[in-house]
């Protein structure tokens, strides 16, 4: 909720949803969801939509002090400033890399794609596992996504300062300089699969 | 406990369908947007998304607030 620098990631598009189904990031790591929607869609008969766990009161007021801290902060706003900040340096990331194939997002919701060839575009979940593993041993914490296992997933804080993403950005550099002259440690890559 | 007492224990009783590892890390703590392990190791985080701390992790002391 947020991170793409609008509430929603409809709010980009000149669209009016019929129902919003909000789900865990409500909670900001409590577990709750909700569906938002017009009376006349939800109001079918008395009773259809009941939970056990409905209006549970911690989580509920967990929610709440995540909408007013994500309000009071200012963190949308920052998430897309520093999310086209984020994107904008892995642009020049990829200028210095043949391997990174695209790098695509909305503010802080970013994937940087590795490919064995730009024009091929064959993934390469190899050397994506082998980044982010260097990046672990470095002092990043990354994962990768996607049917081919070949994405890295950026999905920070929205919190992430300038100066953070400076730092995320010269780890990410230094670890693909490592893959490029084979100093990463392959063997210890192997042993944590990842997906 | 350090941190490869903690990843043996956790391979002893919890289920691999509830496990995707990457590398080998145990969180002690979190704070903001950095996640600190058993060995006192710093990390800044770019996977909050998964963890849905999307304003960070102890914000302001709101876990006590709760």
């Amino acid at each position: 909720m947020g991170r793409t620098g609008k509430w929603f990631s409809f709010d980009h598009y000149n669209l009016s949803p019929d129902a919003v189904v909000l789900g865990k990031s409500l909670g900001a790591g409590l577990p709750i969801s909700a569906v938002v929607a017009r009376k006349e869609l939800l109001d079918t008969g008395n009773g259809v939509h009941m939970f056990t766990a409905s209006g549970n009161p911690l989580c509920s007021m967990a929610a709440w002090e995540n909408i007013a801290i994500l309000e009071e902060e200012r963190l949308i706003e920052n998430a897309a400033e520093n999310g086209a900040y984020f994107l904008q340096m892995l642009e020049e990331l990829k200028q210095k890399y043949e391997w990174i194939g695209d790098v695509r997002g909305r503010g802080l919701a970013i994937g940087i794609e590795l490919v064995e060839d730009r024009s091929t575009k064959a993934p390469s979940a190899g050397k994506t596992a082998a980044v982010c593993y260097r990046c672990f041993e470095l002092g990043l914490i990354v994962f990768y996504v996607g049917i081919h296992s070949n994405v890295i997933e950026i999905t920070p804080p929205l919190t992430i300062s300038k100066q953070e993403i400076d730092l995320a950005v010269s780890i990410l550099d230094q670890a693909f300089k490592d893959l490029e002259s084979n100093s990463i440690d392959m063997e210890k890559v192997k042993q944590y699969a990842g997906w | 406990m350090n941190q490869d007492t903690l990843l043996s224990a956790e391979d002893k009783v919890i289920s691999n369908a509830l496990k995707i590892r990457f590398y080998p890390i145990a969180v002690a703590s979190a704070f903001g947007t950095r996640l600190t392990d058993e060995a006192c190791v710093s990390y800044l985080d770019l996977s909050a998304g998964w963890a849905v701390a999307g304003i960070g992790y102890g914000q302001n002391g709101e876990v006590v607030l709760l």
